[in-house]
């Protein structure tokens, strides 16, 4: 893949990850999980997309930007620490988990255990900013909705895996 | 690539910064969360008192309230016998020179007595150390040992030139119906001179709710069951007001089946004959809703109604047929929730 | 199903430990937020006794105050004075206090008696009481 080519995508999954991430405000998980700012993480779908297809220096450009934009557009600090260090968690742990796929674990796994540190990197940056160890309260239940989280991203990143090697996108 | 990347991931950055007046907002709600809680418990003015403050500050601006109140406490303490009130009590006549806080409350009550007719009345010394409601002591006098208390009673003998005050001979002042109230006022006051943001202040039953308690929640206060102490008769959710209580629960005796409180009618030397049990003010200025709750005690239900209406005061009113009154401007802040009371139609 | 989506046996592992750590914290939280409540005994501004309040216990504590000695009374998760020596018996007419941020005073011995969580803090279904 050509060097613009790959830039041009980069730009196109940060607006995408970015959309995504506006579009996830929607949802009023705030009422459930009563820490500000806190998020499903329907973004991180395209840092998987980004370590499978591109590079592991690539994925954590476009989420640094897209929780920059996002920060940048919402107008807020704390959305921004909760977002990085969030993103950060789930980037990291699929580019590990990733070296095992096929093998021990598929996609699936992968995106569950993403999304579990994702909510852990949240409640983290709750703890700092609310200033109380009383966030983690919220863990548990934030832990089991990663499992079906898991399947949804897991589910997507797999039908885009069997659709790429035939679209030669990348 | 690499480079392209760089550039972008520096002028997201740049912008960030440039604008980080949008962030303003986000640091003012982490300040919030670094506030501190400050509350404290301590005994004055022959009661418990607590003040529970949030805010940056909220240990320093709590401890000059104690303090505050403390020195307060000593100038115009009946008991303490150098106070500015005891030496007022024991001139005989002579013009008496007071402090200017001093001279500030006397001036309030005065002007609440006038406003009131009497019924609440600071003058009402003499009555209470014959009767000694709240002591062991307490008892039913003589006839006419009561006429020979009443003779010195009435805030019209009481003359007052800004600081300086004369009274008639015999005459003595008690500051204890509004003394809470105006402590809290000016508690309120020192609070907002820390930055506190909110507290709740609590002076032997005189609550100051400053501030809302979150986000526009409202402070819930709670006022007793007259007949069930331990019990609530209902709450009320406020925000920066006073709520002040006067009821026949608080201190009295019995005898003969009689129940004798320690709330004084100015006019028949004897405890308040009323239809009401208790009196709830709700009033930003405190130090004027401790001396109505007393007036308004003193005037029964009818006149207290009355009195309402005319001066716009927001008052829970509990009658002794287990009724409930609440004025207009707190219905929906009130919530009942004795079951052995009903509202009034 | 397992097979359909292809997953591979680590992957029920991740699963697991999700669940395990979810468990795990819940377990703890659930512990700490309890609605154990204290009496806690507060004489001069000092607390002299935090008693745990449970359903099963009962007990009276007898202890000198500023001017005479002083009973409270602890029956289950609600607790009152007793045979009040002071003079003005105020604080026995408060009856029992059990429901957290409640408190009952002794003026003359200069005690309070009031209900808190396990982490001291009192706040309760009000925030004061108007007396």
């Amino acid at each position: 893949m050509s060097k613009s080519k790959r830039i041009a995508l980069c730009g196109v999954l940060t607006a995408l990850a970015l959309a995504l991430s506006l579009a996830e405000r929607m949802i009023p998980l705030e009422l459930l999980v009563p820490i500000p700012g806190i998020k499903l993480g329907l973004a991180n779908v395209v840092t998987m997309f980004a370590l499978l297809f591109l590079s592991a220096r690539e994925a954590f450009g476009i989420l640094f930007c897209r929780v920059t934009l996002a920060a940048l557009f919402a107008g807020s600090i704390t959305a921004f620490a909760f977002s990085l260090l969030g993103g950060l968690l789930a980037l990291m742990t699929t580019w590990l988990l990733l070296h095992r796929r096929g093998s021990w674990f598929s996609l699936y796994g992968i995106s569950a255990a993403s999304a579990a540190m994702h909510n852990v990197g949240q409640v983290l940056a709750g703890i700092v900013i609310m200033q109380s160890v009383n966030v983690i309260a919220y863990l548990p239940l934030l832990l089991v909705s990663a499992i079906p989280m898991g399947f949804l991203t897991g589910g997507i990143i797999t039908v885009l895996d069997k659709h790429m090697k035939h679209m030669r996108l990348v | 690539m690499k480079r392209s990347l760089f550039w972008l991931i520096l002028a997201v950055t740049g912008a960030m910064l440039l604008l980080g007046g949008c962030g303003a907002k986000e640091q003012a709600a982490q300040e919030t969360a670094s506030e501190q809680q400050a509350s404290q418990d301590f005994y004055a003015m022959d009661t418990v008192m607590n003040i529970t403050a949030y805010g940056e500050k909220a240990d320093e601006a709590v401890q000059e309230c104690v303090q505050y109140i403390n020195e307060l406490e000593a100038a115009i303490s009946r008991t303490q016998e150098n106070s500015e009130i005891s030496q007022l009590n024991d001139a005989d006549g002579e013009a008496v020179e007071l402090s200017e806080q001093t001279a500030d409350i006397l001036h309030d009550a005065l002007e609440i007595a006038q406003k009131t007719e009497g019924k609440f009345d600071p003058t009402v010394a003499s009555l209470s150390d014959l009767w000694q409601i709240g002591t062991e002591d307490a008892h039913l006098p003589e006839e006419k040992e009561i006429q020979d208390a009443l003779e010195p009673v009435g805030y019209t003998k009481v003359t007052q030139d800004g600081t300086s005050v004369t009274m008639e001979p015999g005459t003595r002042i008690d500051l204890g119906g509004i003394g809470k109230g105006y402590a809290a006022d000016h508690v309120v006051e020192i609070l907002e001179s820390y930055d506190v943001e909110r507290a709740i202040i609590s002076l032997g039953g005189n609550i100051y709710a400053y501030g809302s308690k979150g986000d526009g929640v409202d402070w819930k206060v709670a006022i007793t069951d007259p007949d069930h102490e331990e019990d609530y008769l209902g709450t009320l959710s406020v925000s920066d007001t006073s709520i002040v209580t006067s009821g026949d629960y608080e201190r009295y005796f019995e005898q003969d089946g009689k129940r004798y409180c320690h709330i004084f009618d100015s006019s028949t030397g004897y405890p308040a004959e009323t239809d009401l049990r208790s009196v709830t003010i709700v009033s930003p200025d405190s130090t004027t809703a401790d001396g109505y709750s007393t007036a308004l005690f003193v005037m029964g239900c009818d006149k207290a109604i009355e009195f309402c209406e005319q001066n716009d005061i927001e008052a829970v009113l509990v009658r002794d047929d287990h009724t409930v009154f609440v004025t207009d401007g707190i219905k929906d802040r009130f919530e009942l929730l004795s079951t052995e009371y009903q509202y009034e139609e | 199903m397992k097979n359909k989506l292809g997953l591979r046996p680590g992957d029920f592992l991740l699963f697991a430990l999700i669940l395990l750590g979810a468990c795990a914290i819940w377990i703890r939280f659930a512990m700490l937020q309890t609605d154990q409540v204290y009496g806690e005994i507060w004489q001069d501004g000092e607390c002299v006794q935090r008693i745990e309040l449970a359903d099963s216990y009962r007990n009276t504590f007898t202890l000198d105050g500023d001017s005479t000695e002083y009973t409270i009374e602890v029956d289950g998760k609600r607790m009152r004075f007793v045979d009040s020596q002071c003079p003005d018996h105020t604080c026995e007419r408060t009856g029992w206090i059990s429901r957290v941020g409640d408190t009952a005073v002794c003026l003359p011995n200069r005690v309070l008696i009031k209900i808190v969580r396990a982490d001291g803090s009192s706040d309760g279904e009000v925030d004061a009481t108007v007396r």
